[in-house]
C-alpha cells in the first residue's frame, strides 16, 4: 500500500509525475523514481514497510526523531544498500524518521548437516561445492538461517 | 536534549505480505485448489510452458491463469487464444514482483468453484518474486539453458523456495557449456527437497514429467 498526499493507492500510481495528488512525486524529481521503479528492484515497497514499522514504534515510544535504523538482512536476500538508503530520504521526508541513517547488518546462511548434525556457515555465492567441515558431506543440508529480513533496533532521540 | 536511546524492534519487514499470502493460501486450500506460483527471468520461457502444459491438461483440469506481464497484454492474449482457458492479466504497472494482496484481486476476478488449478505467471525477474510470497501452494521457477548454470549463485533465494525447478530449452545443450549436473548440486546444496525437471518447449521432451508432477500436486490437493 502506498501513501501519496495523504491518500492511499494499491499500487504505485502510473501516471504519478502527471497527478496533482501526488505531491511528493512533483515536489521530488519528477520520474526519477518513477524510471527506478520499473526497473529490476523491490528496494522501494520494501523501503516503504521499513518505515511503516519505524513510524509506529516511534509513535508508541514518544520518539522525538529517529536517528538510525538497524536493519537484519539474510545473505540470501538481495538489498541494494545504496539504493534503500536513498529511497528511505525520499520516502521518509516530513516523517519522525527523516533524515535517519540505516544500517544493513548482514546474517550469514547457515546450515545443518543432516548427516553428523553440525551447523556450518556457508558461502553460497562463491563457485565452489557446499561441504560440511565436520564430516565432508555435500548434500542434505537444512538452512538454519540467511532469510532474515527485520527491523532490529532504532536509535533515537 | 533528549538522551539518545535504544528501541529494540524486531519487527519482520515483510510480516504483512506474509499473513496477507497465508489467507490467499487458505482460501486456495478451502476450495480444494491448486496454486502455482510460476517465476522465471525474462525469456525462459514461462509462457510456453504454459501453453505446452495447457496442451496436455485442458481436458481433464480445470485451469485459470493469472498473467503479471510488466504492462503488457500480450501473455494472456496469446493464452487465451490459443487454449481457450480463463486468464486474468493484471496490470502491474511496472511493479518489479506479485504480491499476496495482488494475487487476491486476481483470485477475486475468477470463479475458484470451478477450478482446480490456477497458474499464477509472474512478473520475469529472479530477485523480487522470490522475497514475496503470493500465497501459492507451491512454486516453481524455470531457469532455461541459455541463462548459464551458475545462476543458483547469484540469485540462491528463488532456488532456495522453489518445490520444482524446470530446466527449459535443454534443446540447446549440445550448443552450450551448460553443466546440468553441476546445477543440480548447487541447487540441492540450497534445497534438498526440490524437484528437478528437464524439459524442451521447442521439442515437448520432459513435458509429460513435468505435467505429471503437477497432476499429483493437483490430485493431493483435492484429497
Amino acid at each position: 500500500m502506498w501513501t501519496f498526499g495523504g491518500k492511499r493507492y494499491k499500487q504505485y500510481p502510473r501516471d504519478a509525475h502527471r497527478r496533482d495528488d501526488v505531491s511528493r512525486v512533483r515536489a521530488g524529481t519528477p520520474f526519477f523514481h518513477y524510471l527506478q521503479w520499473s526497473s529490476d528492484m523491490h528496494e522501494l515497497p520494501i523501503t516503504q514497510s521499513i518505515l511503516d514499522i519505524v513510524v509506529k514504534h516511534a509513535h508508541t515510544n514518544n520518539v522525538k526523531r529517529v536517528l538510525s535504523i538497524t536493519l537484519r538482512i539474510g545473505e540470501l536476500s538481495d538489498l541494494e544498500d545504496e539504493w534503500i538508503q536513498k529511497y528511505f530520504d525520499y520516502l521518509s521526508k516530513d516523517t519522525v524518521a527523516e533524515m535517519a541513517k540505516l544500517k544493513i547488518e548482514r546474517a550469514p546462511v547457515v546450515m545443518k548437516c543432516n548427516g553428523c548434525s553440525h551447523s556450518f556457515e556457508a558461502k553460497i555465492r562463491e563457485n565452489k561445492e557446499i561441504a560440511c567441515p565436520e564430516c565432508g558431506s555435500t548434500k542434505n543440508f537444512t538452512l538454519i538461517s540467511g532469510r532474515e529480513y527485520y527491523v532490529k533496533d532504532m536509535e533515537v532521540r | 536534549m533528549d538522551k539518545v536511546r535504544l528501541i529494540e524492534v524486531k519487527e519482520d519487514i515483510l510480516s504483512d505480505n506474509e499473513t496477507k499470502a497465508e489467507e490467499v493460501r487458505q482460501r486456495i486450500a478451502d476450495k480444494k485448489a491448486f496454486l502455482l506460483n510460476l517465476m522465471s527471468s525474462p525469456g525462459a520461457g514461462k509462457t510456453s510452458t504454459i501453453l505446452r502444459t495447457l496442451e496436455k491438461i485442458k481436458n481433464t483440469i480445470r485451469t485459470g491463469i493469472i498473467e503479471a506481464d510488466i504492462d503488457s497484454t500480450v501473455d494472456a492474449e496469446k493464452v487465451i487464444a490459443e487454449s481457450g482457458t480463463t486468464a486474468i492479466q493484471l496490470r502491474t504497472g511496472g511493479f518489479c514482483h506479485l504480491d499476496a494482496a495482488m494475487v487476491t484481486q486476481a483470485l477475486d476476478a475468477l470463479n475458484l468453484d470451478s477450478l482446480d488449478l490456477v497458474i499464477v505467471e509472474n512478473v520475469g525477474n529472479l530477485v523480487c518474486p522470490a522475497e514475496f510470497d503470493t500465497g501459492a501452494t507451491k512454486n516453481a521457477m524455470i531457469l532455461s539453458v541459455p541463462e548459464g548454470d551458475d545462476k543458483p549463485l547469484k540469485y540462491p533465494l528463488m532456488f532456495s523456495i522453489c518445490d520444482v525447478l524446470l530446466v527449459n530449452k535443454i534443446d540447446y545443450l549440445a550448443n552450450e557449456d551448460f553443466d546440468v549436473a553441476a546445477l543440480k548440486t548447487r541447487v540441492k546444496a540450497l534445497n534438498p527437497d526440490i524437484a528437478i525437471i528437464e524439459i524442451s518447449c521447442k521439442t515437448g521432451e520432459g513435458i509429460d514429467t513435468w505435467v505429471d508432477w503437477l497432476r499429483g500436486e493437483v490430485e493431493h490437493a483435492l484429497l
